[in-house]
């Protein structure tokens, strides 16, 4: 992993922040890396997206670590959705996106993480009653489909709409915490390290 | 924008799905960029789609998706129904004793009637401030019937209440042990129900309560429980 732009001496440091940052997207990274379906290339551009943060850190541009993380989301999330559109403007039918995620599967080897999000959603859907609520967050979160659309096919109230989503939201991240995967994220880390 | 509107319009996973127009685009990274605790819910929110991919990648998405197989249940509920209007009928006739209804034929929770079970000890379940701990349920030696008695979170008048009642396996996996709908809250706003000693180990659960028309049980209306 290359820390191009800093100074060697500077480097060490910079890649023990480049680490602390990156751990605690780990979903960005994967969600990138499915999109991209080039976990290196993911890589990279986070990569990227750090030592420019690490930059502008040490122009002055950033002032504290919140900023400094922040900026490295930012930045890596727009490439995340600019490859999302090339993703969609190459769609042309319903089936293609299964069909797009069941390359990248065969590319790219289920991680530790990977599997525990699994486990967790799992045990959602399993909480979740009826099937048709369901269905509509698969197809809200997976699928991508609008809300307007879900609510129409299943002749659904924004109120019904709105409330299924926001408890399995809430589950989700309560699920989360509960496995101790919710504490890494973000801010957790002390204000600490910068790039003189 | 602000957080309220955020939540309310789901903006995150819409923003990720690329459904926003050009002016709640620019407003909600006006509102990351000061508000950068933000991306914990984008995280949050892309690790729930990871999650649910994965599952689609293995194959296992689709029969998560379909709607459980009751007709066997059913059919042992029914059952289980005429063999307590029988026991009932006789009880009545025999004992001039007043029977509740009978929620037989669930494993892991036996029905009001006393009679069948002897009750070993009765639990109070009610979410109070602070910090919530696992509540010590001692199993008794002979089986017996346990009593949790419940305070919903939200108390609907003539309302109905779906328990379920998970065991935490040593992954913190949870697994169902057993679930009953259509409870109804007594007068004193109170959700009773039994659980069988015969169903339990020693271990936690989690027992929860959610109104049968809900998805989820709020997380006020779950309880720890360690069987010992």
């Amino acid at each position: 992993m290359q820390l191009t732009g800093l100074g060697m001496e500077e480097a060490p440091r910079g890649e023990s922040l480049s680490h602390e940052i990156l751990r605690d997207m780990p979903g960005l990274q994967l969600q990138l890396a499915r999109v991209t379906r080039d976990r290196e290339l993911a890589a990279d551009i986070l990569q990227d997206a750090v030592v420019t943060a690490l930059q502008k850190l040490r122009a002055g541009e950033i002032s504290d670590r919140a900023q400094l993380d922040g900026y490295v989301y930012r930045v890596a999330l727009n490439h995340f959705r600019n490859h999302l559109r090339k993703d969609k403007s190459h769609v042309s039918d319903r089936d293609a996106p299964a069909a797009l995620a069941d390359t990248a599967a065969r590319e790219l080897p289920e991680s530790l993480g990977q599997a525990q999000w699994a486990r967790v959603a799992k045990q959602l859907l399993n909480e979740i009653r009826p099937a048709r609520d369901r269905e509509l967050l698969v197809r809200f979160y997976l699928n991508e489909e609008s809300k307007e659309q879900i609510c129409e096919d299943f002749g659904l109230s924004d109120l019904h709409f709105n409330r299924v989503l926001f408890r399995a939201r809430s589950r989700f991240k309560e699920l989360l915490r509960r496995r101790g995967l919710g504490r890494s994220d973000f801010w957790a880390i002390a204000f600490i390290l910068f790039i003189p | 924008m602000d957080r309220l509107q955020i939540d309310a319009e789901h903006v995150i996973a819409r923003y990720l799905a690329g459904q926003l127009s050009r002016a709640e685009e620019d407003g909600f990274e006006d509102y990351a960029a000061s508000h950068p605790e933000i991306f914990r819910e984008v995280e949050s929110t892309l690790r729930m789609k990871e999650g649910l991919a994965v599952l689609r990648d293995r194959g296992e998405l689709q029969a998560l998706l379909r709607e459980p197989d009751w007709r066997p249940s059913l059919a042992a509920a029914a059952a289980a129904v005429f063999v307590v209007l029988g026991l009932g009928l006789w009880t009545w006739r025999h004992a001039a004793a007043p029977i509740a209804p009978v929620l037989a034929g669930l494993p892991g929770f036996v029905g009001r009637d006393s009679g069948s079970l002897p009750v070993f000890a009765s639990y109070t379940l009610l979410r109070s401030r602070g910090e919530s701990s696992d509540i010590q349920i001692r199993l008794p030696a002979q089986r017996a019937a346990i009593q949790i008695r419940i305070l919903p979170s939200v108390f609907v008048m003539g309302g109905r209440y779906r328990a379920s009642l998970h065991r935490v396996e040593a992954d913190a996996d949870y697994v169902v042990v057993r679930e009953i709908d259509g409870l109804e809250a007594g007068a004193d706003r109170f959700v009773t129900l039994y659980l069988d000693s015969a169903q339990l180990t020693q271990g936690r659960y989690e027992i929860s309560l959610a109104q049968s028309d809900s998805s989820v049980p709020s997380e006020s209306d779950r309880f720890s429980i360690r069987a010992e």
